[in-house]
C-alpha cells in the first residue's frame, strides 16, 4: 500500500466550477494528495515538459484526470500527446467528461485512457468518484515512483499557468 | 448501482491455488462477476480470439486480470499483443502479481496497463482490493460496450 507518499494529480479542466468541485472533493478524500491544476490541453504540456525539467513547481504526475472538451486542443488530442511521449506514456490519464457518448468512450480507450468517468451532477457524486478513484490508483494499485518523492505536503491545492 | 449488472472478467494466472483466491475472492462481490480462467497467455489469447468471433460461448471479458510470470508466454508478451490489436486493445487489463518490481511497474504502465496490484497474501485482502476495483471500473467508470 502506498497511503504514505502523496500522489501527485495534474487535472486537466477549463470549467471553473468543476476544477473546484474536483479540488474540494480530492481533499476531502482520506488518501493523501497533492492536487494540481491547468486550464488547457496546452497548458498540460507545458507543465509536463518542466516537469521532465526536473522543476519542483511541477512535479510529475502520477495520475492525470482529463476533461474532453475544452477549447484548443481537446482532451483526445492531448491523451494521445501523452501517449506517443516515451516520458509521460507510463502516467495513467483517466477521463473525466460530461459526454456520455459511446463514441467518446471507445476512442477514449482506444488511446489508452484508464477510465472513463462522466461527471457526476452532485457535490456527492463528485466525493464518491474521487474517493473510489483515489482508492483504486493510491492504495490498491502501485505506480510508478517519479522523483517527487522528496515531497511530504498533503491535500494541497495549485493552481499553474494562469 | 444496478444490481443485475454482471460482468465478465478474464483470469489469466497459471497458478492454481491463486485462480482459487482470486475466484473466491470474487464470489460475494455486490455485482455479479463471471469469471472466465486460463492458465496461459497463449491460451488467453485463443480465448479472446473466440470472443472476436460472438459465438456466445466465450464472451468477451470487460476487464482483464493478468499475472506477469507465467511459463511460455508471460504476462507482458500478453499485454503487448493485446494492445497492438485493433478489436482487443479498449479492454482494461489488470496486472496481478506476487512482482514487487520497480521494473516491472514501469514497463506495465508503458504497456498501457491500467494498474498495477501485487497479490495480497490472504483472501480477505484480495476480496477487498476486488471490491475495490470493481468499484472503480464498474461502478464509476463507463467501459466500452461488448
Amino acid at each position: 500500500m502506498n497511503t504514505l507518499k502523496v500522489a501527485v494529480i495534474l487535472l486537466v479542466e477549463d470549467d471553473l466550477a468543476d476544477q473546484k468541485l474536483v479540488k474540494r472533493s480530492l481533499s476531502q478524500a482520506k488518501i493523501g494528495n497533492e492536487l494540481h491544476i491547468v486550464n488547457s490541453g496546452e497548458q498540460a504540456l507545458e507543465y509536463l515538459q518542466s516537469s521532465k525539467n526536473g522543476d519542483a513547481q511541477t512535479p510529475m504526475p502520477d495520475l492525470i484526470l482529463l476533461d474532453l472538451n475544452m477549447p484548443g486542443m481537446g482532451g483526445q488530442e492531448l491523451l494521445r500527446h501523452l501517449k506517443a511521449d516515451d516520458e509521460l506514456d507510463i502516467i495513467p490519464v483517466v477521463i473525466l467528461t460530461t459526454s456520455d457518448s459511446d463514441k467518446d468512450i471507445l476512442e477514449s480507450f482506444k488511446l489508452q485512457a484508464a477510465g472513463y468517468i462522466k461527471k457526476p451532477v452532485t457535490l456527492e457524486g463528485f466525493h464518491e468518484v474521487m474517493q473510489v478513484l483515489s482508492e483504486y490508483w493510491f492504495v490498491i494499485c502501485k505506480r510508478v515512483s517519479h522523483d517527487n518523492e522528496h515531497k511530504n505536503k498533503s491535500n494541497q491545492c495549485l493552481i499553474s499557468g494562469r | 448501482m444496478d444490481s443485475s449488472k454482471f460482468v465478465v472478467m478474464l483470469l489469466v494466472e497459471d497458478d492454481l491455488g491463486d485462480q482459487k483466491l482470486t475466484k473466491n475472492a470474487l464470489a460475494d462481490q455486490e455485482i455479479d462477476v463471471e469469471l472466465r480462467t486460463v492458465s496461459t497467455g497463449e491460451e488467453g489469447l485463443r480465448y479472446l480470439q473466440r470472443s472476436c468471433n460472438e459465438d456466445g460461448q466465450n464472451p468477451r471479458p470487460n476487464l482483464i486480470l493478468l499475472d506477469l510470470n507465467m511459463p511460455g508466454m508471460g504476462g507482458k508478451e500478453f499485454l503487448k499483443e493485446i494492445k497492438n490489436n485493433e478489436q482487443l486493445c479498449t479492454i482494461p487489463v489488470i496486472i496481478l502479481t506476487t512482482s514487487n518490481s520497480e521494473v516491472d511497474v514501469q514497463e506495465c504502465y508503458k504497456l498501457h496497463a491500467a494498474g498495477y496490484i501485487q497479490k495480497p497474501g490472504n483472501v480477505q485482502k484480495l476480496k477487498e482490493i476486488m471490491s475495490k476495483s470493481i468499484k472503480y471500473w464498474f461502478e464509476q467508470s463507463s467501459l466500452v460496450k461488448s
